[in-house]
């Protein structure tokens, strides 16, 4: 067995002895003669050598290396060495500059060429037989050829690949024709060439129909050239086409049922942070499709992968080269139907929120900050009151309602491109976009929390996103770099107004609050890609940094209570000094992460059958400083208290009554010995990998290998108490992982696959919820805390899966999947008074197990000879789960004592639904388009626990998503109409305790005795929360104006 | 294409218009209303035109009623309610806290209700002075003259010292004499004539609850010891 790849200079060195005496021969007959006299074997495309003529080649006992030599000179030949294989192939022409057509302008040619294992390929010669026009691809498989308007046939070769010469191959005038090619490799003895003809049309699908059936993983994708022929405009919309992915308003997914803990994004191969401050996920719409060059979602792990993964991976990467040069603007408005018409209620907004920048005063930390609010706590443990008023007069008086008219949603996209080809089809190109929305949303109904409240909730929401984009690349035939850069701006302000009865004060009260978060990411990446050795060896490598800061600023909450029930007449507290009573609170989060990393990828030839040997290392270090702390009016004159009753707050708690001192701005938080809680998390993060890809047999194929990752983790929790001196909570974490995996892929036939694969993964828990600092949500009344002691979660993941291709855009496949989770993580929901509490928690072990199906077809088998029902397609994904938990009891429910013992439990983990419905129905031609979907997932769990009847669970409901587009002025521009959730069913949130108290009064804790057992119930559950969050409607014009 | 621009131009302007209104939150209180009069009556209580009671029972009658507000001005109409003659018509504005009291004054019988308040044109007392004003009506069930001899003791060190004196006819308000804020005047109360007869002594103890600056006292009642209480009007 010999695979050393050796180029063409060892080729001119080899010693054996040949003698040839030939005359008006072709270089074929040539390479026949050599071949019988040596011991080496020759591959070549016969059809290519036979249009070679040779006047003459006579050598007498020269090396057969001279040989070669003489023939490369005579018939422009090159040359590769693979083994005991000398393949030959006749050099590519370089493309010559298009020549301008008299009457037409050139149209182009453009595709990527890829290889039987879904593997790019460079240097793979594209050569257009009548016009003896051709180019080579580049180091990303990819090609771009100018022609004028015509019909034409493409060769397409490589050494040791089976060519393709693909006919009617038709470049309009101005227009871009995507070619894109499967080339598989032939047996390295063969000798005879073979040359397969298909035409153009098929063999796009038939590109398509291999990519997916030749995934190493499991894998979902859509690639630039479908994302092309979509209206789509940006990747959340895109990412709706994939099967089986959930998402929830163009922003948030969920893939294969399983929720945010359990999923990862990769943008351009960075784990980028969350952009939502309480869930691990990413929102999609701040990318636009026209630069997204694929997006592949990953449901089984492969070693190159990160490892923390189970349900999906969600790749997005940006083109950085176009390859043609576009300017696009798209202009969109939308409403909703729950919040048009309405009054928004808030305090006063931020001057520039309209561009997601807060105010300066409103900022308590970093610039523009309004104190130092440690250097506060010591003055108020020094008793130092004239340094309190004199900083307390600073803060402004917000406490002011304001009311705004709504405003239609705004959507506003610019992006462009532009490339410019050198000599040797070498290239450099920049892409950049711009994006921005700004939207205003209502949702109104119950709130209810088991011992604490039964509120009718007011919610008013004003949220912006600006993001940007700035691509950069220089790409050659072997070479690639490239300066990615993302920036994302997300700003959002939400005001609740929520009145009813409190529990633990027996009382009717009023409490409001507001909630700003202003988040910017900024992701800057340099990378490069290295085809080196005539394709022998490929080199990537990467270095990111990234940096997120993360402000609530200023959130000010209220609580008034109803002096008469019903009268809205409030009264508020001014001596408690728990946060609870209402008052300030702001935090900060500032993150940086730094990655590098690099893969070396080599083929070998085994048997007679390319395999492949990957290998890589990855490092990562991500630091983040957060710090939180409130402030409470309290006051210090009874008499002022007594003559301001019955004013309103902002009335009350003026700038005026602070500088007298008759208030006096208290630090304080939501426990009684903390002022404000920080924490420093820094982690350090290495992992390499080693991976083979191996064809054993012709139909089978496998890939495996292990992954190791070590992850080091300090936290250091500092909580300040009333004097303003910290206490310290520290922590160390070093998790080392080996994480094995492997996918083997049988194919049956060209359009049957089997899989199977079997991996493990981890979930490691957050900075967040490793720390035990409190996050208090005011309107929900929740303390959120971390826990030290919580382990990382690690998991088995077994996947079998038939997959039938039957067209390039039609998949049908099954799937039976088995997870077993070891110590997964969930977020437990603890009754307590006047505060519920989330905390989290491990459980000791979960499983999952399902069946998935999936349908992918053309609804052309109705009438063959419809064109309509050829672009008509239905989609479908059904996933069936049961779950099961084991979870430690340490207090017997019989007895009340100390126990230790482990528990089963007949559910899911949180975040897991037993069931997801994904149907959908897709029309689109060239001039216009729908799409209609449907989605249901089975209720999950939004708050998990070993407590069944306060597990919180989310209603399942059914969700219609519509949108219809349609070409307009020569295809220039496009108007698209969406509609969301056409239904516009409640969102329940729920659980199995009584929702009333059977001796009357407000329920306690309690089993319901329901029938339908965990599913929800309307006339026994306890409901949460519940609410209609209206239909979208939105309108948007796309024009390219170039 | 223009088009296109013109209607991305106004959703941008109308969606950046901030259309911004302060909400003005109102102002509550509990409203007591007290009258005393000479006639027996009963009153009813409308503030803007709106109700607000007709169960306003006097000579000596209260009623407290929950009130919100944003413009504190409002006009004050009292009706009897069995003459539906207007006993009083006058604005006010509501103050803070958690009760506000208005108080109605029939100084003799027939006459209509006047709103105890503030004086007009009184000059305010000097630092550490408080000013305060009496009256007594027929109601008063003690044989006391129509006009009598008020005679104001201030505390000067540790004795009372007269400091002041007026003559008072039933049914009309004393000029505002002064009084320390802290301790409080001590009345002492003659007849007019010359001999002099006590007939009445107000310890400061009535005056506690006096306000800062002026206050309105109305004879209650005279024990058998001759001490006098007072009822606040102001």
């Amino acid at each position: 067995m010999s695979w050393i790849v050796v180029s063409y200079s060892q080729v001119i060195a080899l010693k054996e002895k040949v003698s040839i005496h030939l005359k008006n021969v072709t270089a074929a007959q040539v390479v026949q003669e050599l071949d019988k006299q040596s011991t080496y074997s020759f591959s070549y495309t016969r059809e290519q050598l036979e249009k070679i003529k040779i006047a003459a080649f006579d050598f007498e006992q020269v090396t057969l290396g001279q040989a070669l030599e003489h023939l490369q000179r005579m018939a422009h030949l090159e040359f590769n060495l693979l083994g005991s294989t000398i393949a030959i192939k006749a050099a590519a022409t370089v493309a010559p500059a298009p020549a301008p057509a008299a009457a037409a302008k050139p149209g182009k040619l453009t595709g990527v060429i890829r290889n039987d294992k879904n593997e790019v390929m460079p240097g793979v010669s594209i050569t257009i037989e009548s016009v003896s026009k051709g180019a080579a691809t580049s180091v990303n498989g990819d090609y771009v050829l100018a022609l004028a308007p015509g019909t034409y046939t493409v060769l397409i070769s490589f050494v040791g690949y089976q060519s393709r010469r693909i006919t009617e191959v038709v470049i309009k005038e101005n227009e871009v024709t995507e070619l894109s090619v499967v080339l598989n490799a032939t047996g390295s003895k063969q000798l005879q060439a073979v040359v397969v003809t298909s035409g153009a049309r098929r063999e796009s699908t038939r590109s398509l129909l291999m990519t997916q059936k030749n995934s190493a993983g499991m894998t979902n994708g859509i690639s630039a050239e479908q994302i092309r022929v979509t209206p789509d405009n940006n990747t959340g919309q895109v990412l709706k086409r994939v099967s089986g992915i959930t998402v929830q308003g163009d922003r948030f997914v969920t893939i294969r049922g399983v929720s945010d803990r359990y999923n990862n994004v990769l943008i351009n191969g960075a784990s980028l942070p969350s952009t939502e401050p309480n869930r691990r996920n990413f929102s999609f719409d701040i990318v636009p499709s026209a630069l997204v060059d694929n997006v592949v979602v990953n449901k089984t792990a492969t070693p190159d992968l990160p490892g923390e993964f189970t349900g999906g991976m969600v790749q997005i990467n940006t083109s950085d080269v176009p390859f043609r040069n576009f300017l696009n603007i798209n202009v969109g408005t939308g409403f909703n139907t729950a919040s048009t018409g309405r009054d928004f209620i808030s305090h006063k907004r931020d001057k520039k929120a309209a561009l997601g920048i807060v105010d300066d005063n409103r900022k308590w930390f970093g610039d523009g900050r309004a104190f130092e609010q440690q250097e506060y706590v010591k003055y108020h443990g020094d008793k130092d009151t004239a340094a309190m008023r004199q900083i307390g007069a600073q803060i402004p008086n917000r406490w002011q309602l304001y009311r705004y008219s709504y405003a239609p949603m705004q959507n506003y996209q610019l992006s462009g491109g532009a490339s410019k080809m050198f000599k040797n089809n070498n290239s450099i190109g920049a892409v950049a976009a711009v994006t921005y929305r700004n939207e205003m949303l209502y949702e109104e109904g119950d709130a209810r929390s088991l011992q604490n409240y039964d509120y009718f909730s007011r919610r008013y929401r004003y949220n912006t996103t600006i993001g940007g984009l700035l691509n950069i690349a220089y790409k050659s035939k072997g070479h690639k770099v490239a300066l990615k850069n993302l920036y994302n701006n997300r700003y959002s302000n939400q005001y609740d107004d929520r009145y009813g009865f409190q529990i633990s004060n027996d009382r009717f009260e009023n409490r409001t609050g507001e909630t700003t978060l202003a988040n910017r990411m900024i992701q800057s990446r340099l990378e490069g890609e290295h085809s080196l050795f005539n394709s022998k060896l490929r080199i990537d490598w990467f270095g990111d940094y990234i940096t997120l800061k993360r402000e609530q600023p200023d959130g000010r909450y209220v609580v008034g209570r109803d002096v008469d029930s019903g009268k809205h007449t409030y009264t508020y507290n001014f001596n408690e000094r728990n946060l609870f009573w209402g008052g300030l609170y702001a935090a900060t989060l500032k993150e940086t992460r730094t990655n590098a990393g690099g893969n070396i990828s080599i083929p070998f030839t085994v048997a007679g059958a390319k395999q492949s040997f990957k290998t890589g290392y990855a490092w990562s270090k991500r630091e983040a400083n957060y710090d939180a702390t409130g402030l409470r009016v309290l006051g210090t004159n009874v008499a002022y208290e007594e003559s301001i009753k019955g004013l309103p707050y902002y009335k009350i708690a003026t700038q005026e009554a602070i500088s007298s001192g008759d208030l006096v701005y208290a630090p304080t938080y939501i426990r009684s010995e903390s002022t404000g809680d920080r924490y420093d998390g820094k982690q350090t993060l290495q992992a390499a990998y080693a991976m083979l890809d191996l064809k054993i047999l012709k139909q089978l194929r496998l890939v495996g290998g292990m992954r190791y990752e070590n992850n080091k983790v300090t936290m250091s929790t500092e909580t300040y108490n009333n004097l303003g001196l910290p206490a310290f909570s520290d922590s160390v974490y070093n998790e080392k992982d080996w994480l094995p995996s492997v996918n083997i892929i049988y194919s049956l036939t060209d359009k049957l696959n089997i899989r199977g694969a079997y991996s493990q993964t981890l979930a490691r828990p957050d900075f967040v919820e490793r720390s035990p600092y409190v996050y208090f949500d005011f309107v929900e009344q929740l303390q959120v805390t971390g826990q030290q002691a919580l382990q990382v979660t690690r998991i088995k993941n077994y996947d079998l899966r038939v997959e039938y291709y039957p067209s390039g855009n039609e998949i049908l496949s099954a799937s039976l999947f088995y997870k077993y989770f070891d110590k997964p993580v969930e977020r437990f929901y603890i009754l307590g008074s006047p505060n519920n509490l989330i905390e989290y928690w491990n459980l000791y072990s979960a499983t999952a197990k399902g069946v998935e199906a999936e349908i992918r077809k053309s609804l052309s088998f109705i009438s063959p000879a419809s064109k309509w029902l050829q672009n008509l397609y239905f989609s479908a994904n059904v996933t069936y789960l049961e779950g099961g938990i084991k979870y430690l009891v340490t207090t017997s429910p019989i007895t009340g004592k100390d126990t230790s013992y482990i528990d089963n439990g007949s559910r899911p983990i949180q975040g897991l639904s037993p069931y997801i419905v994904n149907g959908g129905l897709n029309y689109q031609d060239k001039v216009w388009g729908f799409n209609v979907a449907y989605n249901r997932f089975g209720r999950r769990i939004v708050n998990g626990g070993t407590n069944s009847r306060i597990i919180q669970y989310e209603n399942s409901r059914d969700v219609i998503d519509m949108q219809i587009s349609l070409q307009v002025l020569k295809q220039k521009a496009e108007i698209r109409l969406n509609i969301s959730d056409l239904l516009n069913q409640h969102t329940i949130i729920y659980s199995n305790n009584v929702n009333r108290s059977p001796r009357g009064g407000y329920p306690q804790e309690m089993d319901n005795n329901d029938p339908k057992g965990s599913a929800y119930n309307p006339a026994l559950d306890f409901v949460t929360y519940k609410v209609k969050k209206g239909t979208s409607f939105s309108l948007s014009i796309n024009y390219k104006l170039f | 294409m223009y088009r296109i621009l013109i209607c991305a131009m106004v959703v941008v302007l109308y969606g950046c218009s901030k259309n911004e209104q302060p909400v003005e939150e109102p102002t509550f209180t509990n409203l007591r209303v007290n009258a005393f009069t000479v006639d027996v009556l009963q009153l009813q209580v409308t503030a803007n035109d709106a109700f607000l009671t007709d169960s306003l029972i006097t000579p000596s009658g209260s009623k407290t009623i929950p009130v919100s507000y944003i413009d504190p001005a409002h006009r004050i109409r009292i009706t009897d309610v069995n003459t539906t003659r207007l006993m009083a018509d006058t604005l006010v504005n509501y103050g803070t806290g958690f009760i506000y009291s208005l108080t109605f004054f029939q100084p003799a019988a027939g006459a209509p209700l006047l709103l105890m308040g503030p004086p007009a044109n009184e000059p305010a007392p000097a630092a550490g002075k408080a000013k305060i004003a009496i009256v007594y009506t027929e109601t008063l069930q003690y044989n006391i003259p129509s006009a009598i001899k008020v005679v104001v003791e201030n505390k000067t060190g540790l004795d009372y010292i007269a400091t002041d004196s007026f003559l008072l006819t039933r049914g009309q308000f004393s000029k505002f004499f002064l009084g320390e804020k802290t301790i409080k005047p001590r009345l002492k109360i003659f007849t007019t004539g010359a001999d002099r007869i006590p007939v009445a002594e107000a310890d400061p103890g009535v005056f506690s609850q006096a306000n800062g600056d002026f206050a309105i006292y109305n004879f209650e009642a005279i024990s058998d010891d001759k001490k006098v209480s007072m009822i606040k009007l102001y």
